[in-house]
């Protein structure tokens, strides 16, 4: 059987970890910029907020009901994924990550005991070693398990594992809304609503032509997954990423070249540091600007994408590139509100150990080198490069982070 | 102008690796002796996904060595028994202590005897982090 591992309010979970003080309290996360309400905790769903309310809507709310706010703490959330993540492979072998807070596992045949046994074992053991609370899901496909796991998750089911045997698949799925299914998405959801098919368990009767006809094949894999016939195959681990993003909406909009050039220096830079943790090279920079689509003033939006000749890892070269894309595109008179740029062409590890030899020129490999083993030595942002430099004004707005409680010295939690 | 000299390797940093010429002929006599550096996670840390460190900021542990300052480290995956060093939370914050259980209490002993040893009734607003498995102490110029 397929399992689908999910933590339960990830983001909410890490911030309460090291506050015990939040036990018992309404706890929310905002989106970057602080925009909205992205996770939250059982009593702020009490309160009647809704996950992507705006954060100035429900503040007042919020203060007199002396809930917690936080902006989103990614560091910190992403090193707790990384071990609920291990533990979790420690348990069932092979674990396919999905998201920072899900991922797929195989129930192994020659696991002793049943699967719920097993699934409550490893739901404990996890709580116990990284002490974020979790809930399973398994079934016989990918599809069925996502189902399963919201099961898992009701106030029915308070064990946080729910096993959804092919004998109890009818009974679920006809009353399991098709707009819930994973890989429906609204605007599908709603076509199929107007033409009858209202439950999993009507897509999963659905005659497999007309869903050929009338949807994309993504689709006819959910109707067969559906059915109990695997459809989505693994992503293989550890493959190297097709492209690499690094993008941000700002603070406040900007309308000059030089604090938008910062910023795409920034990002183009990041997305090198990603690019060099996977020893990979690119192929192509593609730089995008954009104005605020929600204002109604003069919009614009553009992107130019730059050959990398011959492909590179280097973050000097990438943000080099990147800035001249920038000036490509940029035009004056604008208020820019989000910029990006973006990695393509990545090569593989092995492609690289060829390029390393026919190095044009061997003083900018020995300073790349020295680079990257400053920051994996003293962090990211020891060094940078001088155009990414100064103060950052546009910067994401996180007036509620926490600290970086297991990433930095001198973020750790007190105790008395 | 702003010029960038090429950084050498910082080998303090890294493992110590046969990098350097050797002579033709004449292999290093200590080649096969070479192992690695110590490393201080292979002492201190047993389980990295259940391992989390934590800051003390009181005085109530000092007879066991524990001083305001210090960083211990917290192992999640042992199981609390009797005679452990924990990080408890108790009314909403972390505190750590030697625990002491007997068949019909749980008591939280402060190691100084300026601190009162803290019997545990309610049993709602109490919770073991972790079993406390080192500690860290920088000092001097070396303070972090």
């Amino acid at each position: 059987m397929i399992g689908l591992m999910d933590c339960n309010s990830f983001y909410v979970s890490c911030e309460r970890l090291f506050r015990p003080d939040l036990r018992e309290c309404p706890v929310v996360v905002l989106s970057n910029n602080d925009g909205c309400v992205v996770a939250l905790s059982r009593e702020a769903k009490q309160l009647g907020i809704r996950r992507g309310t705006p954060y100035f809507k429900v503040r007042s709310l919020l203060i007199s009901c002396g809930a917690a706010v936080f902006s989103s703490n990614y560091t910190l959330y992403q090193n707790i994924s990384n071990r609920v993540m291990a533990v979790l492979g420690e348990l069932f072998g092979e674990v396919e990550v999905y998201s920072i807070d899900e991922a797929f596992v195989h129930f192994p045949l020659d696991m002793p005991g049943s699967v719920e046994q097993a699934a409550g074992a490893a739901k404990e053991h996890i709580e116990r070693m990284v002490g974020i609370p979790v809930s399973f899901g398994f079934a016989r496909t990918k599809t069925l398990a996502k189902a399963a796991n919201r099961m898992a998750k009701q106030s029915s089911c308070p064990e946080g594992v729910y096993v959804l045997d092919e004998s109890r698949e009818e009974e679920v799925l006809r009353r399991f809304p098709v707009t819930d299914i994973w890989g429906i998405g609204s605007r599908k959801g709603r076509w199929l609503l107007q033409r009858g098919v209202v439950s999993a368990w009507d897509l999963r009767l659905a005659p497999s032509y007309w869903i050929k006809e009338h949807l994309s094949l993504v689709t006819l894999r959910t109707h067969w997954e559906l059915q109990g016939r695997p459809s989505i195959g693994p992503e293989t681990p550890g493959a190297p990423r097709k492209g690499i993003l690094s993008s941000q909406g700002f603070s406040r909009e900007i309308t000059e070249l030089f604090p938008l050039s910062q910023a795409v220096a920034t990002y183009a830079e990041r997305a090198a540091g990603k690019l060099n943790d996977q020893q990979s090279t690119a192929g192509y920079v593609t730089v995008f600007v954009r104005t605020n689509r929600f204002r109604h003033d003069l919009q614009y939006a553009r992107e130019v994408t730059l050959r990398l000749d011959p492909p590179t890892g280097s973050s000097t070269e990438i943000v080099a590139a990147a800035q001249r894309g920038l000036r490509i595109i940029f035009r004056e008179g604008y208020s820019y509100a989000k910029a990006g740029v973006l990695l393509s062409g990545i090569d593989l590890p092995e492609a690289l150990q060829q390029n390393l030899f026919i190095s044009r020129d061997d003083r900018r490999q020995r300073l790349e080198l020295a680079v990257q083993q400053l920051k994996s030595n003293y962090g990211r942002r020891v060094i940078h490069t001088l155009s990414s430099g100064g103060e950052h004004s546009w910067a994401m707005r996180q007036e509620y982070l926490s600290p970086r409680y297991t990433t930095n010295w001198k973020e750790l939690p007190m105790v008395r | 102008m702003l010029r960038i000299s090429p950084a050498h390797h910082p080998d303090l940093l890294g493992i110590p690796l046969f990098t350097e010429h050797i002579p033709a002929g004449f292999p290093s006599p200590a080649a096969d002796y070479e192992e690695q550096d110590l490393d201080f996670n292979e002492l201190l840390v047993k389980r990295r996904a259940s391992t989390y460190c934590l800051r003390v900021s009181g005085d109530s542990m000092e007879g066991a060595g524990i001083l305001p300052g210090d960083i211990l480290v917290v192992d999640r995956s042992l199981r609390p028994v009797d005679g452990d060093i924990v990080v408890a939370s108790l009314e909403g914050a972390f505190t750590v202590k030697r625990l002491r259980i007997s068949s019909r209490t749980v008591v939280l002993q402060a190691e100084n005897p300026r601190y009162r040893d803290i019997p545990i009734s309610n049993e709602e607003d109490f919770l073991v982090f972790g079993v406390v498995t080192g500690v860290v102490r920088t000092m001097g110029r070396g303070r972090k």
